[in-house]
């Protein structure tokens, strides 16, 4: 393998879609290679593990159908390649065996997608900081939205009461109980600002976490081995971990789901901010600039010179946050 | 000394009680701890004290130790071996035992890190070369390996002398015919011998420094304060080298008095390894100055919060209590010859390795706490990072499995080595003559 990081990256990005057909390089060969090996591993535990707990119960004869058919699926999901390298038969697959475990789970139905990233398209965020009043609509929105856990209040966007005259984020109050806009103070709103040059995604051992082409960084949450190095490396506290199972009232669901956006998590994966990924492939906003009363926050196709966030970044004096670190964040503050 | 008598002292013996109760705890602390472990697996990492902010804790820094502690295998055997230091042959074996047991230990303690141990299997069938984890995966698998040929091969005399003149159990001498792979001692065994453990000495050393730089590096490619340092690589390294010794200082002093090993492990040899350890300490303590007296000059913003916690705040009292114990209190014992006799330096060794546990804890916790963008106003369970007693028990029980390891070890191979110490000692003797 002879690519260093850098055409890893390239990869990813909008101009250079076809480069997998280009030549057999390390891509091609892990694209037609993992199947084999899959099978050899699915093979080789299969015969280590009979008696254990799942083979067990999934050749019992006095288990429920469900409960089998439960089992099998998700051997059948332990042992499914990396999304990023599945062909469409095979992500069809897996949204399939996904959306019965749920339903075996829940009882109920829920749509998980596996749309693709459009062409010609690069999604970018600005933040207006004169408009936000710190009213969080925005987070709740995006914990109803995005099914985080409830239990330790996982919340993917923070928004930090500054005081006026400075941008700190020391003396910033994130947990205000109070009436809001407080005099003399002014609100910034943080996520993940899906850099372009992500060093969350350099780091991660497996690949579990990559750049789409259309600007989102997204996780395989079942790849993900949850080493947190990503968290370690990402230096906007943009990404967040299940520390234990997530738990959601089956009731407060969101079931229009992506497979790398709002799904159900399990525990001891990575999960962060996806743009929404699950809205914003069909055309649609972000839960947060939907649900902001103010218009602080403003979406759009970066490549469109017709879009708003165009707009905005043609005629605003525009910023980002700790740009000297030549992460390239595709996430704007601008003032009136 | 004759080769019976050095046969008779040196071949393993059965444990009296004191051996025993030694390893009936370890055994009680280490099932504690898988106790605890599995208690984690079903509940996820949330048994732990870890969150969001301090995501990482005493299981990495724990691990750090242990790959710290295992470089020690190539310092008395390859580094000291190769220069040509003689005097460290009764103290090889010694150290390749901890070297192993402490590589073994770390191999596993990352993995009671993981959020998903059940795809570990990712890690070696799709790893990615560009992580610095894989890095750390290929290195600490190859040192590994490498440790354990280096404590096999110069046993390979010794498992032969034992098949014959072994006078324990049967069970224990078959197995020392089986492994000492018929050797007979013909010259040309020798050769091959010799030449191979020289080639895995010169090998050990990049590998050495390799697991340690690479563990630093792990720190060193992110942003976060504290831990962006281009001096990363060799502070670690120069870290694991006082650890190491003091480790061997300890390890020698217990088995010599268990074992009564006086001629064997000399009052000299503690005086050399104390000088030497001395030394390591001067050497560790330049990288400390380096490590920090340049941030706090330049004193950029995150780097002053980060260094105020440790210097004057919340870390202070841990901080220089690491920094006068286990660096500045054993040069200053070490520099008196009375400070190198055996008691005093088991003391001082015990207190650096110790005060080596916490510097690592010292290195990956504080940064932690203090990222680009603190979240404020927020529970005091984030932004303070207290291991629970889950925690605790797995990694006290790593640190039991790891002696537990050296315990059988001892057990059960001569742990100096007797053909080598033979040719040593008549060396010695033929010098005098």
């Amino acid at each position: 393998m002879k690519h260093p990081n850098k055409s890893i990256n390239k990869e990813c990005s909008p101009d250079s879609c076809g480069c997998q057909n280009d030549k057999p390089d390390g891509f091609e060969q892990k694209l037609n290679k993992p199947i084999n090996r899959r099978g050899m591993f699915q093979q080789l535990t299969a015969s280590l593990l009979t008696g254990a707990g799942l083979v067990n119960s999934s050749c019992s004869v006095t288990a429920t159908d469900d409960k089998r058919e439960k089992k099998q699926l998700e051997w059948e999901e332990y042992f499914k390649g990396n999304y990023r390298l599945m062909s469409d038969n095979e992500k069809q697959d897996t949204v399939k065996r996904l959306e019965r475990l749920y339903e075996l789970n829940n009882g109920n139905h829920a749509s998980i997608s596996s749309e693709q990233p459009s062409e010609n398209v690069l999604f970018g965020y600005a933040f207006n900081i004169s408009k936000c009043q710190g009213y969080m609509d925005c987070v709740n929105a995006c914990v109803q939205e995005n099914n985080q856990d409830r239990n330790s209040q996982m919340q993917y966007i923070r928004i930090h009461e500054h005081q006026n005259g400075q941008i700190n984020f020391d003396l910033a109050d994130d947990d205000f109980y109070h009436e809001v806009p407080a005099a003399g103070h002014f609100y910034i709103g943080t996520q993940c600002f899906h850099c372009e040059n992500p060093p969350c995604v350099e780091v991660c051992p497996v690949k579990a976490t990559w750049k789409e082409k259309d600007g989102i960084v997204v996780i395989d949450y079942d790849w993900c081995i949850g080493c947190r190095y990503c968290m370690a490396a990402c230096p906007y506290d943009g990404r967040r971990f299940n520390w234990a199972t997530p738990e959601i009232p089956t009731e407060e669901i969101n079931k229009d789901q992506h497979y790398l956006g709002n799904r159900l998590r399990k525990k001891g994966v990575m999960e962060k901010c996806t743009f929404c990924i699950q809205r914003s492939r069909k055309g649609n906003n972000p839960a947060c600039v939907d649900a902001c009363p103010t218009g602080a926050r403003i979406f759009g196709n970066l490549l469109d010179p017709n879009s708003e966030i165009r707009w905005v970044l043609d005629n605003k004096k525009v910023f980002r946050l700790k740009e000297d670190l030549g992460t390239e964040p595709k996430f704007w503050y601008f003032m009136d | 000394m004759t080769i019976d008598k050095i046969i008779s002292d040196l071949s393993p013996r059965k444990f009296g009680k004191l051996g025993v109760i030694w390893t009936v705890v370890l055994i009680i602390v280490s099932t504690l701890g898988v106790i605890s472990y599995i208690r984690q697996l079903n509940g996820g990492l949330a048994v732990t004290g870890l969150r969001d902010y301090a995501f990482w804790g005493i299981y990495i820094s724990n691990f750090v130790f242990f790959v710290a502690i295992s470089l020690v295998g190539s310092l008395v055997t390859s580094i000291l071996r190769l220069s040509g230091a003689k005097w460290s042959i009764p103290i090889t074996r010694i150290s390749e035992i901890i070297a192993v047991s402490a590589i073994i230990m770390a191999g596993l303690t990352i993995i009671v890190d993981m959020g998903r141990p059940d795809r570990l299997w990712h890690l070696f069938v799709y790893g990615r070369l560009q992580s610095p984890i894989i890095w750390d995966v290929l290195v600490i698998t190859t040192y590994l390996f490498v440790s354990v040929m280096l404590l096999f091969f110069p046993l390979l005399p010794d498992f032969a002398l034992l098949k014959t003149k072994f006078n324990g159990s049967t069970f224990l001498k078959k197995w020392y015919g089986k492994l000492s792979l018929n050797w007979s001692g013909t010259s040309l065994q020798h050769r091959k011998y010799n030449q191979a453990i020289k080639y895995l000495s010169i090998m050990i050393i990049p590998l050495a420094f390799g697991i340690h730089t690479v563990t630093a590096w792990l720190f060193a490619t992110t942003f976060r304060p504290g831990w962006d340092s281009t001096n990363f690589g060799a502070y670690f390294v120069a870290g694991a080298f006082v650890a190491g010794a003091g480790g061997v200082i300890a390890t020698m002093f217990i088995l010599r008095k268990t074992y009564g090993l006086q001629e064997y492990i000399t009052d000299d040899l503690f005086d050399k390894m104390g000088k030497l350890l001395a030394m390591l300490c001067l050497l560790y303590l330049y990288f400390n100055i380096n490590e920090y007296l340049i941030p706090a000059y330049k004193l950029k913003k995150e780097e002053e919060i980060h260094l105020y916690s440790l210097l004057f705040g919340h870390y202070a009292t841990l901080f220089w209590s690491v920094i006068v114990f286990g660096l500045v209190l054993p040069v200053v014992v070490i520099a008196t010859p009375k400070g190198r006799k055996p008691l005093p330096l088991f003391i001082i060794s015990i207190l650096v390795v110790v005060a080596a546990w916490w510097k690592r804890f010292l290195i990956v916790a504080p940064t932690l706490l203090h990222p680009f963008m603190p979240k404020q106003g927020i529970p005091e369970s984030w932004t303070e990072y207290s291991p629970t007693y889950d925690e605790w028990a797995i990694t006290i029980g790593t640190l039991a499995m790891a002696l537990l390891i050296m315990t059988f070890l001892v057990r059960v191979i001569p742990i100096v080595p007797i053909q080598e110490f033979k040719e040593y000692i008549t060396e010695k003797e033929n010098e005098k003559a």
